[in-house]
């Protein structure tokens, strides 16, 4: 059975402070500090590509944990700010910057805050299914390639990160049964615009559907796994804003403690934000967390993580 | 199809729940702002307006509708458009 077996992350060394510009972008502080959430958001330089955030998180998993190049059978990066313009695809850039050899499966999926669940069915089962044994799936959405610096409404909530999810089949983590939803009649909530070619986000629909369907889904999710609310441990929300996850918890009746917020000093980092909670937890964590991303879609998924 | 009674006590109920208090004092004319509601503090009203009155807005911005008067305009115009 393959499954998540570690995770390793790249945070850029730059961030912005939202505190220091609240003022500016006519916000309080208290109110970047306890809706906003984010009092720094993290940006990537401008010479670093999508791919160089990849090849970093996998030297940060290589830190931890020496692999042998050749032994991986399996690339994917879930990514909508590939390097140029996607064409050739970004696993192929880090296929070719890792060094790997030809017997390798890479492709990239397009999915926003809802991709690392998607990414982590997709790859478990095309490796199980195909016989491949050691993949690596990569999240890394530098939404700051596509920020308007003036719009405030975006501007304060997105950071850039990466992650690498080791999957293999001898496995920390194995995933249980899963949900995936999408309605893309709302598409236009969240999107980058033709005309600008920036991010748009249209806050109050991003709000209602994230409070109306996926707490549905999660009951879902939990009542397909035969369990009760009560037998997770620890629920990882995307980290959209600290206004979305204390919502989100306070909907399901968790506190902080079983939602937790974790993403003050580094802003909402799209697919990432889950893999970068799950990256703390691999050493020691509990035996059940389920992880739920949504976002760009508008696109829903949740899953519940088993500790094998 | 709900009265504008009906309306303000929806929205006096749902700013009990979104401010957490027993009690809440608003004109019909006295904007959210006026009484510490931010805009995020806006979309959750908005939930709690549509749960109690058992309604669904759409795609429902309280930009533009922040007292009672005007949102219960705007909301009336669009449950209206939904017959």
């Amino acid at each position: 059975m393959i499954g998540v077996t570690d995770v390793a992350s790249y945070v850029p060394g730059t961030s912005v402070s939202n505190l220091e510009r609240a003022a500016l972008a006519g916000k309080t502080p208290d109110f970047i500090t306890g809706k906003v959430g984010f009092r720094r958001v993290t940006r990537k330089a401008a010479d670093e590509d999508t791919s160089d955030l990849c090849v970093r998180a996998f030297e940060a998993l290589q830190a931890k944990r020496p692999l042998q190049k050749q032994d991986i059978d399996c690339l994917i990066v879930c990514t909508q700010n590939p390097d140029g313009h996607g064409l050739p695809h970004t696993s192929a850039v880090v296929h070719a910057k890792l060094g790997l050899g030809q017997g390798v499966a890479a492709f990239d999926i397009s999915l926003g805050c809802s991709g690392f669940v998607y990414g982590l069915a997709a790859a478990t089962a095309f490796m199980q299914a195909q016989g491949l044994r050691q993949g690596l799936l990569f999240t890394a959405d530098p939404y700051s390639k596509v920020l308007d610096p003036g719009d405030y409404d975006t501007e304060l909530l997105f950071g850039d990160a990466a992650a690498v999810t080791y999957l293999t089949d001898t496995p920390v983590y194995r995933m249980l049964k899963s949900r995936f939803a999408s309605d893309g009649r709302l598409r236009h909530s969240i999107q980058v615009t033709p005309e600008s070619g920036h991010l748009s986000m249209l806050g109050s629909n991003v709000f209602k559907f994230t409070m109306t369907v996926v707490p549905e889904q999660i009951a879902a999710c939990l009542k397909d796994n035969g369990l009760s609310q009560a037998d997770v441990d620890l629920y990882l929300f995307h980290q959209g804003s600290r206004f979305i996850v204390d919502n989100l918890g306070r909907k399901l009746g968790l506190g902080p403690a079983q939602a937790p917020f974790e993403a003050a000093e580094l802003g909402n980092t799209v697919s990432s934000t889950l893999p970068l909670m799950l990256e703390r937890r691999m050493a020691d964590g509990p035996k059940r967390i389920l992880l739920s991303g949504f976002g760009v879609g508008l696109s829903w998924a949740t899953t519940v993580l088993e500790r094998a | 199809m709900f009265s504008k009674d009906q309306f303000r006590n929806a929205v006096i109920e749902g700013l009990k729940r979104v401010r957490n208090v027993d009690q809440v004092t608003i004109r019909d004319d006295e904007s959210f702002a006026n009484i510490g509601l931010d805009s995020l503090d806006g979309m959750n009203l908005v939930l709690e307006v549509e749960s109690i009155l058992g309604v669904n807005l759409g795609e429902f911005d309280l930009r533009g509708a922040n007292t009672i008067e005007t949102f219960y305009a705007k909301a009336a115009e669009v449950v209206s458009q939904q017959k």
